[in-house]
């Protein structure tokens, strides 16, 4: 089982050549899904998001209504924060990318100011994962004799080394 | 330098209710400890206060996290969104 250790501020993990393989193609395959999200210039940040993330279970799942019964505001919401989003969630899987690109020998090395950047991107890659496999409880998604129920269950052990260290 | 007694979002010191909450909401992907660790955070619960809130969202199928005036609502909403918790706000 995959866990993370401390070493002085520093978060340590030993992957094997396939997980580093596995988890850097998901954390490429999130940066690619937000990338139609992503503003290109900082003018973009007020204009309408692209409509077809409201087609898209998972990415409705990252950017849920922020006003349960009110379909207005939520859309003016979104209209203000997603662009922010988008770009802050893409920055945090970079920088996982980044930590995974430096592993020495499998050793992963988790800087301080990298860790809510890797918190964030293995949720947000569990949160498109459970919605690409349809996943309606944890219990079903640890019994599924499947590979990505695999991945899942993996990136919420990691996930949860991480957290108890903090 | 004073200190002030009460924290200002709480809303106490005006004895009118908070207008706005942030709930967030069950959903079966979030890790109980990762949960936990978001409202510790966020808004700087200490441990048994955001393990009870968590506690309440896993039970009850959500809970209200926070209480305040809206723009400050659509902040906590947008950073608990950001953690990718399920969140929204509504009238109190």
């Amino acid at each position: 089982m995959p866990a993370f250790s401390r070493r002085d501020s520093t978060l340590q993990t030993l992957f094997d050549s396939d997980e580093l393989t596995v988890l850097g193609m998901l954390v490429g395959e999130l940066i690619e899904l937000l990338s139609p999200l992503c503003p290109h210039t900082s003018d973009e940040i007020f204009t309408e998001p692209p409509p077809f993330w409201r087609q898209d279970p998972a990415l409705n799942r990252l950017f849920p209504d922020a006003y349960a019964d009110d379909e207005a505001a939520s859309a003016e919401f979104s209209r203000y924060t997603m662009a922010d989003q988008t770009l802050a969630k893409t920055d945090a899987a970079n920088l996982v990318l980044t930590d995974l690109g430096a592993a020495e020998d499998g050793l992963v090395s988790v800087p301080p100011d990298h860790i809510e950047a890797w918190l964030i991107t293995l949720t947000n890659l569990r949160l498109v994962l459970a919605e690409r496999m349809g996943i309606d409880n944890i219990a079903e998604a640890n019994s599924m004799d499947h590979p990505t129920a695999a991945v899942y269950t993996w990136c919420g052990l990691i996930l949860d080394s991480m957290v108890q260290l903090l | 330098m004073t200190t002030p007694l009460i924290d200002e979002r709480t809303h106490v010191a005006t004895m009118t209710p908070p207008p706005w909450a942030t709930i967030v909401w069950n959903d079966e992907v979030n890790l109980m400890s990762y949960v936990t660790h978001v409202f510790m955070k966020y808004f700087g619960y200490p441990r048994l206060k955001a393990e009870e809130l968590m506690l309440q969202v896993h039970h009850q199928g959500r809970a209200t996290v926070s209480w305040g005036e809206r723009e400050q609502m659509e902040r906590d909403v947008t950073a608990m969104q950001s953690y990718g918790l399920w969140a929204s706000l509504e009238r109190t």
